[in-house]
């Protein structure tokens, strides 16, 4: 089927087959010349179907940039894959508070692209950003859980001292911690954007949840003092409201369950 | 302004001792999220300032963005080597190895940092120097 792709799309459109033709050599070395080959057939086969779509619409951006007729049942599927690519990434940016003219520039892409897609009737799968919203009962927990790692965090950097090497993953844990708590609005704001912050809030939530958990034990160990038994239904109460939102939002669990 | 090589090192040192300092102060804070953001600030302005400075890569720093982290890692470094002269001095008296050559590096830097200093139009902490030695 004879398909016109409109050059205003194209700049975008470039841009997400490398990135796939990347992508897919990264896989490739992560193959590590290992078996099977049908892994290897696959990544390939992916390889050449971006390549022939920069082979039709051409590597580089002409000056001006032209609408290219393609044949959309042979180039159907790489082109489903770059736009939803580059809509997912569009999105997220247009999405971002505040303005600027990367922003606006996002959003204008966006509108061009999804008239394109919707008129050939390309399968591009929506990834719309996982949005969470943090119950209200929990969220105080879940601030204190963070800002007590970012205090550990900080501790990590002081300990690099002099050591330069030691910096980069320090740090990078750090702001980390400090982008879902922007999120957050320290502890202001209950919804966000899980994806950026998937793995920082899953080591958190481990963490805290280890500790509550050995609380509940220490109280166990010494039942007989003042106050074990409030620090263990504290603990108790704590641990339960962690694991309920780990899986509400589909972390995972670490295997010691949180029993009384 | 161009970092002298021989003193980079140092600047890069007194940047993060006082970014470990900056990050030390997190320690002390509670759960409330209100006392974040002025320890926050502290540890950007010495971060941004190591940045500029490439970590130690970047001869060149732009003192008008990064003259108040530089002055004051400098300053605190200057009054750390004058407090090593001294030091060493003392060593020295008391007839310990090692006082000469301690003594020797910390004029050294002392001089390095106070001649940047002059140069950039930071603010030298009084006293001491190699008015001591």
């Amino acid at each position: 089927m004879p398909t016109t792709i409109p050059a205003a799309i194209l700049p975008g459109l470039r841009g997400a087959l490398y990135h796939q033709l990347g992508g897919t050599a990264e896989e490739m070395a992560a193959l590590a010349y290992e078996p099977p080959a049908a892994g290897w057939r696959e990544l390939i086969a992916r390889f050449d179907r971006a390549r022939a779509l920069l082979d039709r619409v051409g590597w580089v951006a002409p000056d001006p940039e032209q609408d290219v007729p393609i044949d959309l049942d042979r180039h159907r599927r790489v082109l489903a894959d770059a736009l939803a690519n580059e809509l997912l990434v569009r999105r997220s940016l247009a999405s971002e508070p505040g303005e600027g003219a990367d922003i606006e520039r996002a959003g204008a892409e966006v509108l061009m692209i999804e008239p394109f897609v919707q008129a050939v009737g390309l399968d591009v799968v929506h990834e719309p950003e996982q949005r969470i919203t943090v119950p209200e009962d929990f969220l105080p927990l879940l601030t204190e859980a963070l800002l007590g790692e970012m205090r550990d965090a900080a501790q990590g950097i002081e300990r690099a001292g002099l050591d330069l090497d030691a910096y980069p993953d320090a740090l990078e844990h750090f702001d980390a911690l400090r982008a879902l708590l922007v999120a957050l609005g320290w502890g202001t704001v209950a919804a966000f954007d899980m994806d950026p912050h998937r793995d920082v809030l899953q080591r958190t939530l481990v963490r805290r949840l280890e500790t509550e958990r050995a609380f509940m034990e220490d109280a166990k160990e010494s039942s007989a003092a003042e106050g074990a038994e409030r620090q263990h239904q504290r603990a108790y109460r704590f641990a339960l409201q962690i694991e309920g939102f780990m899986e509400t939002v589909g972390v995972e669990i670490p295997a010691a369950g949180a029993t009384p | 302004m161009t970092v002298p090589p021989e003193l980079m090192p140092v600047l890069v040192e007194a940047l993060l001792e006082r970014l470990g300092d900056a990050a030390v102060a997190f320690e002390a804070l509670g759960f409330d999220p209100d006392g974040y953001p002025e320890p926050l600030e502290r540890f950007d302005t010495f971060r941004q300032a190591l940045d500029a400075a490439g970590w130690g890569a970047t001869a060149s720093i732009d003192l008008d963005a990064h003259g108040d982290a530089i002055g004051a890692a400098l300053a605190e470094r200057l009054r750390a080597e004058r407090h090593a002269v001294a030091e060493g001095r003392e060593s020295i008296e008391q007839g310990h190895q090692g006082g000469e050559t301690q003594v020797a590096r910390a004029r050294r830097h002392t001089q390095m940092i106070e001649t940047f200093m002059r140069d950039a139009g930071l603010a030298i902490p009084p006293g001491g120097g190699e008015q001591d030695g």
